[in-house]
């Protein structure tokens, strides 16, 4: 059975009829997505881990429940569960997301360039660094909207289902992002050099 | 080990109705577009620890 050509629909359905590759297949596709969302609001690869992993537990309560009831969505509806955690998370923290420096993030594991001076190395991790930073200042709406369209791939409706607004201020908070970060970056003469 | 990831998004409004186009100014999509590659070179992957606890758990119930 070749699982990465199935749709998630029919890998749910594999699931629930207990088919464990099915799931292992489900979150191979998906983790990038859905991790990456979860790491840049609450900035914090522990943090992060954690909430992924309980994402995924309910994700498979519900499964295997029988409550799954969003036929042929399944990344927007795992998201949403991610996001709900992300905020019920701050909620028992009492606080919003922090902006903060330094986890540890290498972008040289990443990158995977060997042509380069060290100098030319230092001036993408700083780019790409800056970059971070300048997300997280933006107003947690209007992050969330930017990671969730680039980072989840959700279009505005399914993003603005998921946070429960419409779709104009979904689509307005995306501009506002890419606004303020273009200001921000002119103001601070950062150039991104890809 | 972290893998790279490009999320496969190809404009602001891909999978959006026509219509919304009108919502983003040029300079912005342009913009985005410019950003992209350094937003995708953030994406970030769980550990495979992480992704064994899920299966593990998976098959415990």
């Amino acid at each position: 059975m070749n699982f990465q050509l199935k749709t998630d629909q029919e890998l749910v359905h594999l699931y629930i009829k207990g088919n464990e590759i099915a799931l292992s297949n489900l979150i191979t596709r998906h983790k990038s997505r859905i991790y990456t969302s979860i790491y840049l609001l609450v900035k914090d690869e522990f943090l992060a881990e954690d909430i992924f992993q309980d994402t995924f537990i309910k994700v498979i309560k519900t499964l295997k429940a029988g409550r799954y009831n969003e036929e042929g969505k399944f990344l927007p509806w795992v998201l949403r569960i991610g996001h709900n955690l992300v905020i019920d998370h701050f909620r028992k923290e009492k606080r919003s997301p922090v902006i903060t420096n330094g986890d540890g993030f290498d972008i040289f594991d990443v990158l995977g360039i060997h042509d380069e001076s060290i100098e030319e190395k230092m001036v993408k991790q700083q780019t790409y660094d800056d970059l971070k930073a300048l997300i997280h200042l933006l107003p947690s709406e209007q992050k969330e909207v930017l990671i969730m369209r680039h980072y989840g791939d959700l279009s505005f409706k399914e993003i603005a289902d998921l946070t429960d607004v419409s779709i104009n201020t979904a689509l307005g908070r995306m501009r506002y992002a890419l606004n303020n970060l273009r200001k921000m970056m002119v103001s601070k003469e950062l150039t991104l050099k890809n | 080990m972290i893998e790279t990831v490009t999320p496969t998004s190809n404009s602001i409004l891909d999978n959006e109705i026509d219509g919304m186009i009108s919502v983003f100014t040029e300079s912005e999509i342009n913009f985005y577009e410019s950003i992209k590659p350094s937003l995708n070179q953030l994406a970030r992957n769980p550990s495979s620890e992480s992704i064994q606890n899920i299966l593990n758990i998976s098959k415990s119930l």
